[in-house]
């Protein structure tokens, strides 16, 4: 079997003191979609970023495509901090999209798209636009490509920041609550988005509050909470027959609104 | 000795003439608050606990002393340490020093403004710092702190009229000049008044105009 795209081993982030991550480990092999589910403050979104290293995790590796990513072994033994370099080196390999979309207000879509690709993959501008406009027409944005950011909505907002990491060519997505600021008619488009790139094969860790969303186009869903990953497997199994009982209070809680409201027909009514 | 009309008159070529000098004074000391005012907040950003605090010492000594003692330290003072400027480079290196601060405090002001989120996302993209400054966050930082630096560059306009006590022959000193050979400083000072008014005038109007572009990018 190929080395997982991402391997996290015994992540650790403490916060003055509190425990934020405890012993993180989790595999994403090519191509697999794995969504993180848990309680809010369990250390979900402190994952993400420390996978970008926009924190740095106090104990614990990450490897990305098999490399180091921020800390690694040297044959010696010793545990080597990366410099910015190499940080930023590997970074395109890991695309980040935001809960709150942190698009550049003062570039248009297309230019907040092209932008890093110019810096950062020294594309020419030409080959930048190109690849630009062909990833904002595949979101459908291809009629939003000169809007700036104020004058699109949520939905779209969260397209171009898609767009924006796509663009880099990154070997792994990372979504944090990508729906979780929009408006509730809103949640559908970038689901939709979220699930063509399931179909066309990219590797995903997905941190969600739409259950259904994970059960139906997760390979594998992650529990966490208080730091730790409880329980992981496959995304129906974990759904349907937790084993875990605070994944099934979680489950429970959240799935409370969801259930079945009886109908109002005439016949309840007169009971 | 009443107001005479035509004698203002008369004496504003010699005044517009003068202009020149406080415009040219002025614009230079504005390219480099600007240029200074910026590398200094980028040296601040990078929270080096021993140079902040040496950076507070300079910024309270700049705030709580006048501009005009501070032109007077850079042209007398400075000469017996071995630094001996010409009036002109003096008066600009004063100003410019005293300038430069305000552009940066209020530089410091517009960087809380912006999301942490863009810079978090520049970051994760992998873009060097370098450009995280140039192409995400000075150009929003310049086009929100416009209406400070219209102020600022009227503030300096007129600051450089101070420069006539260290024998910069400006506006002022021009119209000293001309009042006492002939008595008449009413018209003068009037004269002088005017045309940093005008100065001033044409400098907030470019402003406003500047502002209005922006807003309509709404940035």
């Amino acid at each position: 079997m190929s080395a997982p795209i991402l391997r996290v081993s015994a992540l650790t982030k403490r916060f003055f003191g509190v425990t934020a991550l405890d012993q993180v480990y989790l595999d994403v092999r090519e191509g697999e979609i794995v969504a993180l589910i848990g309680p809010s403050g369990c250390g979900k979104s402190t994952l993400l970023r420390c996978l970008t290293w926009l924190e740095q995790p106090d104990d614990g590796f990450i490897e990305v495509t098999g490399k180091p990513f921020g800390r690694e072994l040297t044959p010696g033994g010793v545990v080597r901090r990366q410099s910015r370099r190499q940080i930023d080196a590997l970074r395109p390999k890991i695309g980040i999209v935001f809960q709150q979309f942190n698009l550049w207000p003062h570039m248009t879509a297309l230019e907040n798209v092209v932008r890093a690709q110019i810096v950062v993959r020294r594309r020419p501008r030409v080959e930048a636009i190109r690849r630009g406009e062909e990833l904002l027409e595949r979101l459908g944005l291809a009629d939003r490509m000169d809007r700036y950011p104020h004058a699109l909505s949520g939905g779209q907002k969260q397209r171009v920041a898609i767009a924006r990491a796509l663009a880099m060519d990154p070997a792994l997505m990372l979504f944090d609550e990508p729906t979780s600021a929009l408006d509730p008619e809103l949640v559908g488009e970038v689901l939709t988005v979220l699930r063509s790139l399931a179909e066309i094969g990219m590797t995903m860790l997905v941190v969600t509050h739409e259950i259904g969303f994970a059960a139906n186009v997760a390979d594998r869903i992650a529990f966490m909470d208080h730091g730790r990953i409880l329980e992981q497997g496959p995304a129906r199994e974990i759904i349907s027959a937790p084993k875990e009982p605070r994944l099934r209070s979680f489950l429970d809680l959240v799935q409370a609104d969801r259930r079945p409201i009886h109908p109002l027909t005439p016949s309840n009514i007169t009971e | 000795m009443g107001f005479k009309l035509d004698y203002l008159f008369s004496i504003l070529p010699s005044l517009m003439n003068a202009a020149l000098v406080n415009i040219r004074l002025a614009a230079i000391i504005m390219l480099l608050s600007v240029v200074l005012g910026t590398a200094f907040t980028i040296v601040r950003s990078l929270k080096i606990t021993a140079v902040n605090m040496i950076i507070a010492v300079i910024i309270s000594f700049v705030r709580g002393t006048p501009l005009l003692i501070q032109i007077f330290i850079v042209y007398y003072v400075l000469p017996a340490i071995g630094l001996d400027l010409s009036p002109e480079v003096a008066g600009v290196s004063a100003i410019v020093f005293n300038s430069m601060v305000f552009v940066s405090e209020s530089m410091r002001g517009g960087l809380a403004t912006i999301e942490t989120g863009q810079i978090e996302a520049a970051t994760a993209l992998g873009l060097p710092p370098r450009a995280i400054w140039l192409k995400v966050v000075l150009p929003q930082l310049f086009r929100r702190i416009v209406p400070v630096l219209i102020n600022e560059a009227t503030i300096v306009v007129k600051g450089t009229a101070l420069l006539s006590v260290i024998t910069v022959v400006d506006v002022l000193r021009t119209a000293q000049q001309i009042a006492s050979a002939n008595y008449r400083p009413f018209e003068t000072m009037i004269g002088s008044a005017l045309v940093f008014l005008v100065i001033n005038l044409v400098i907030s109007l470019s402003g406003r105009m500047t502002e209005a572009r922006f807003a309509t990018a709404r940035i």
